[in-house]
């Protein structure tokens, strides 16, 4: 079969923010026709290469030809006059338009009508508005929203607003469609309305290339998948091959081993029956009508360390937030020692002993780290009285020399760069610095966000082992991570997140060795793979996603 | 050389003014990301209002103290009622800004009059010799309040641990939350300071150059300058910031024309912000939460 | 359509009432609504934000009156070049401000504003400076002078309606669309192809040239100019005019200048506490009515008469 013509060509594209490579030559050909899916654990560079693809983002090196036509140093609406359009993670409709006039409003520019003739109102002008409706209404009719055509754009949900996004995209005369993360935050039945959409859009002889988290969603729709992993490319073929490559799966749960790590974790059985320090039931958080986090049930044990793991978008982030009390959420209960956390702000949280280090550490750039240390007794201090934030009490000078003295212990180059901005310091060392800045306000439970985020494997090893040291010093921790292996190796627990719903749970061992976690992640794996360009079907799928037994 | 140091004298002087109004301005916009366009204002009602206390027996320092405490108050009431309600829409922030910069100098029509008002100098009229030139006392009063000020806020927010905190609190206002801060209280306070500050320019420069009613809107838009000049962030920079445009606004008027002097503060102002877009924001970066 | 008609109708009927006091104040009204239209096309639709919109309106003044003096040009003609000479010195100005956002927009056009004022001081060749100018001719027709405030009534208003009737064409038309777009999300309609700088430019030029007519008509009208009315006060009560008509809404807009002028006539007695009440109506309107006054208290009566019914069940 003689391929088809290629639409559009990346040849060598990097992308570089001040000294950070996200993007690093990046090269593949995108056939027309071809319905492609872009995937890569979180921080990847994927969102980034579709902006440099889009016209949003100038790439630093390389280039990018669209039909025979560079276009890398294009703006956004002159590549979208050539025909590509695309969608962006937010789905972001014309809040204050209807539905109608969202898609009108991707038309528009194809139409062009001038200031004058707008100005004038007849001639041109009149028939434009018609014209644009009548082209906005078949395409409402071929995604299914017809039903809302008159509706203002705030009032739909999530899957909507992402059919409505698409709509406006082709409204534009897009020949090749770039979709980012059209199925962030979809029902099942959205999904599959959706995957229904780009299929006859595939038909219909449009090129869709698509940056996906859903392994289930890309399995259904992608004859072809390109994976990136920190900026680079790692992978490009069939979904089969790339599913099943050592490479991808390492980039998404982290190295396996052969044996587990050297890290065991505390024996499980315990003499005295421990404590729950933190007890959530039927946790659900909302944004703008999508349902990050839904029924969410948990417990964590003094003493543990519980893993809360699963693929970007799954949710986990959210959950940490709302615990932290910066996210606002429903409950039936949430309580830390016993006493309700559900209506406090997150400064209290903090005086309660519950402690976040966040995702990306959220460290103050401009000050050095001991100063960035000293800011983690603040809560500590404030809590002593107004007058202890100006000159500190003999207590709280002590309790303070003794924090420092067991934060250095654990990490000593922050001791010998305890006068270096904090801005300069390395990722390893920035994240070792907002631990150790939770860490000085003396918590009880510690919670941690994507602690090897952008981490080095050896880097994300010390962190690991830093965190089981404090675990037999005493401390409970709560640990969310992408990276599974990393995570199982320490824990005692885990939690598996999946589309904002915990999917599995169960003791760390368990979870290990559970195939389950690689579907959930991946997709399937095992006999019984379906063909590369057939479908999934549900049932399988959603054992797949380990909603089942294993 | 003489007419030159003149000049650049009386540069200074109305130059430290505009550097405080300028760290009034930063402090607001590190913490609540808004420029607050009462800025201005904020020095005439001190000014006036140690005027008013002043001439009804009340002796000058313990007038001027109970004014800058009104005006601190004040400070804190337009932080309450106004900037709350809106703090993440910046149009909308910046329009009730002016509005309250207008009801403020609306107040002072009311209350002071239009004409303008003098206030007696700090200590007394006779002007110093400085090689060759004149000074009078009120100019040292002015520059060594600006200079003891602006030392002072270097002190606190780079020394002291407080005042790192409010950096912090403007770095990262998430983290800050989660280090137990209370962004909403820091940002009422840094309102309350810049009031201090604010009522503090006023005051001093009170004696040498007339107060008005309508003195705030041009002296808020120089203190902004001043910031865009030295970048906001950092106090020393907005300071500096407005040294350069009162000694480079005394020079064209020196030797171009008064009419125009007030000019220059526009024009510079839009050559900075068309020239250096985007890279005004000086060191300390506020990151998005 | 039919609201122009009535429009027209109101007005004309208005001048039966044979009120000296009356007629003046709905030509102010309408030499004001012609800059605020133009504001709004800019705030409301685009979603900018101009804190120096006065200065237009003083360079149209001015530059009718001295393109009439120097030039010799008939009043008529001296509008028209002026309002079109200010368009294309907005579309530059739009050019180079626009890259800018939020507060350094702001101060950008507020400087841009007192750089105009200081210049009607300063340049007293050009401008007569303080004292400005004296002695602008009026507009006539056939040879009749318009000098009473009746005759240059359907004047102003004609020019009043045409700019409404045009604004809203705009609004109704793709373009249209885009402007929504714009203000709403510029990086979403670029991405649909929307031309974002050049649109802002577009409509910044529409801006500054309505405003230069209002100017032109009003120094013809007045028949002397000084710098005094056209500056940063005079641009904030046309954001308030603005804020009060919710922005982007065209009638709306219309609603918020009579508004406006009629609570400055009614405050006149108090003297200086008018610029209060601008202040605090400023302040009010942007907390609590973010789409203007009428939609406001439309809204709030709404609210208020449910319960009632509940009630009454």
């Amino acid at each position: 079969m003689i391929p088809a013509a290629p639409v559009l060509e990346v040849e060598h594209v990097g992308v570089k923010f001040g000294g950070l490579s996200a993007v690093s030559d990046v090269s593949f050909t995108v056939r027309r026709g071809e319905l492609l899916a872009l995937i890569g654990p979180n921080g990847a560079g994927k969102t980034t290469l579709l902006n440099t693809m889009a016209g949003a983002l100038a790439p630093t090196a390389g280039r990018i030809r669209f039909q025979d036509e560079p276009i890398e140093n294009l703006p956004a609406h002159r590549v979208n006059a050539l025909g590509i359009g695309r969608t962006f993670q937010a789905a972001e409709p014309f809040r204050h338009m209807s539905v109608r006039e969202n898609v009108m409003a991707g038309g528009v520019a194809a139409a062009k009508i001038g200031l004058l003739p707008s100005l004038i109102g007849w001639g041109r002008a009149h028939g434009a508005m018609s014209e644009l409706a009548r082209k906005a209404d078949e395409l409402l009719a071929q995604i299914g929203l017809t039903a809302r055509t008159d509706d203002p754009a705030s009032v739909l949900t999530a899957g909507q607003r992402r059919l409505l996004a698409i709509a406006r995209a082709l409204a534009t005369g897009a020949e090749l469609l770039l979709l980012d993360e059209p199925g962030a935050g979809l029902s099942e039945a959205e999904k599959q309305t959706l995957v229904a959409i780009i299929r006859s859009l595939s038909a219909a002889g449009k090129t869709v290339l698509f940056v996906e988290h859903d392994m289930g969603f890309v399995g259904q729709l992608s004859q072809r998948i390109i994976v990136l992993d920190h900026g680079i490319l790692i992978a490009d073929g069939r979904p089969d091959a790339v599913r099943s490559d050592p490479k991808v799966i390492e980039a998404y749960l982290g190295r396996r081993r052969a044996t587990p790590a050297t890290l065991t974790p505390a024996p499980a059985s315990s003499a005295a029956p421990r404590q729950t320090l933190l007890r959530v039931r039927n946790l659900a958080v909302e944004y703008g009508g999508q349902r990050a986090l839904d029924n969410v049930s948990l417990d964590v044990k003094e003493g543990e360390i519980v893993a809360l793991i699963g693929a970007n978008g799954a949710g986990k982030s959210t959950l940490l937030k709302a615990l932290a009390r910066t996210e606002s959420s429903r409950a039936e209960e949430m309580s830390f020692l016993g006493e309700s956390i559900a209506a406090i702000g997150p400064d209290q949280v903090v005086m309660r002993g519950l402690g976040l280090v966040p995702e990306g550490r959220a460290i103050f750039a401009s000050l050095n780290v001991l100063d960035n240390l000293m800011a983690g007794r603040y809560a500590a201090r404030r809590m002593a009285g107004i007058a202890s934030l100006l000159r500190p009490s003999k207590n709280e000078v002590l309790a303070t020399q003794e924090r420092l003295q067991a934060v250095y212990e654990l990490f000593p180059i922050l001791m010998e760069r305890r006068d270096q901005l904090a801005g300069t310091l390395s990722g390893g060392q920035g994240q070792m610095l907002a631990i150790a800045r939770a860490l000085m306000a003396a918590p009880r439970l510690l919670m941690l966000d994507e602690p090897s985020l952008g981490l080095a494997p050896q880097v994300v090893e010390e962190i690991m082992s830093c965190l089981d040291r404090l675990r037999s010093q005493g401390l409970t921790i709560l640990l969310v991570e992408q990276n599974a292996t990393a995570a199982l190796g320490i824990a005692d627990r885990g939690y598996v997140l999946a589309n904002g719903r915990v999917v599995k749970s169960g003791s760390a061992r368990e979870l290990r060795s559970d195939p389950a976690i690689t579907s959930a992640y991946l997709g399937a794996t095992n006999a019984g793979e379906p063909a590369a360009n057939e479908p999934v079907a549900p049932a399988r799928r959603a054992a797949a996603l380990g909603s089942g037994a294993s | 050389m003489v007419e030159a140091l003149q000049i650049l004298l009386s540069g200074l002087v109305v130059g430290s003014i505009y550097g405080l109004v300028g760290v009034g301005f930063t402090g607001i916009y590190n913490v609540t990301g808004i420029v607050n366009f009462a800025q201005g204002d904020f020095a005439v009602v001190g000014a006036l209002m140690t005027i008013t206390l002043n001439l009804a027996g009340v002796p000058l320092l313990p007038a001027a103290l109970l004014a800058i405490a009104i005006t601190c108050a004040l400070a804190a009431v337009v932080e309450r009622m106004a900037i709350r309600p809106v703090r993440q829409d910046v149009i909308r922030g910046i329009i009730i800004t002016i509005g309250i910069g207008v009801v403020i100098q609306g107040v002072a029509v009311i209350a002071w009059g239009t004409d303008a008002q003098p206030m007696p100098a700090f200590s007394g009229e006779r002007p110093i010799e400085f090689f060759g030139a004149t000074l009078l006392p009120q100019s040292l009063w002015v520059i060594g309040t600006a200079v003891a000020l602006v030392g002072g806020l270097y002190v606190f927010f780079q020394h002291t641990y407080l005042g790192k905190m409010f950096r912090a609190c403007a770095m990262n206002p998430f983290a800050a939350r989660l280090v137990g801060m209370r962004v909403a209280t820091m940002s009422a306070i840094s309102f309350m300071l810049s009031g201090i500050l604010g009522a503090v320019a006023g005051i001093i420069i009170a004696p040498i150059a007339l107060t008005q009613y309508d003195s705030g809107l041009q002296l808020g838009i120089k203190g902004f300058v001043a910031c865009i000049i030295g970048g906001f962030g950092n106090p020393i920079g907005a300071a500096l910031g407005g040294l350069l445009l009162g000694i480079l606004e005394a020079f064209a008027a020196g030797y171009v024309s008064s009419g125009y002097k007030n000019a220059i503060a526009f024009v510079l102002l839009l050559v900075f912000l068309f020239f250096r877009p985007g890279g005004l924001l000086g060191e300390m970066e506020r990151a998005s939460s | 359509m039919l609201r122009f008609l009535i429009l027209a109708l109101a007005l004309a009927g208005s001048l039966l009432l044979n009120s000296g006091y009356f007629t003046n104040l709905l030509v102010i009204i309408g030499l004001h609504t012609l800059p605020a239209i133009g504001l709004a096309l800019l705030m409301g639709y685009t979603g900018q934000i101009s804190l120096g919109h006065a200065a237009f309106y003083g360079l149209g003044a001015y530059g009718a009156a001295i393109l009439g003096r120097r030039l010799g040009l008939d009043p008529w003609l001296d509008i028209l070049v002026a309002s079109v000479i200010v368009a294309v010195i907005a579309r530059w100005i739009g050019a180079l401000v626009f890259r800018l956002r939020g507060h350094h927009l702001a101060m950008a056009t507020l400087a841009f504003g007192i750089i105009v004022h200081i210049g009607l001081v300063e340049l007293r060749d050009l401008t007569g400076g303080p004292n400005g100018l004296t002695g602008i001719p009026p507009l006539s027709i056939f040879g009749h002078k318009l000098t009473s405030d009746f005759a240059i009534f359907p004047v102003v208003w004609g020019a009043c309606l045409l700019m409404m009737a045009l604004a809203q064409n705009l609004v109704g038309s793709p373009l249209g669309l885009s402007m929504r777009a714009i203000a709403e999300n510029e990086r979403v309609a670029a991405s649909v192809g929307t031309d974002v700088a050049a649109v802002k430019r577009h409509i910044m030029m529409l801006s500054g040239f309505m405003a230069a007519l209002g100017g032109g008509l009003y120094a013809h009208y007045i028949g002397y100019l000084s710098p005094g009315p056209f500056d940063v006060g005079f641009s904030i009560r046309l954001l308030l005019m603005v804020a009060v008509g919710g922005f982007a809404n065209i009638w709306g807009v219309l609603f918020g200048v009579v508004f406006i002028t009629l609570i400055g006539e009614l405050l006149k007695p108090l003297g200086s506490y008018d610029v209060i009440a601008y202040g605090a109506l400023l302040i009010i309107v942007i907390i609590f009515f973010p789409r203007g006054l009428l939609e406001g208290l439309g809204g709030l009566l709404a609210h208020l008469k449910s319960p009632l019914l509940r009630g009454a069940k």
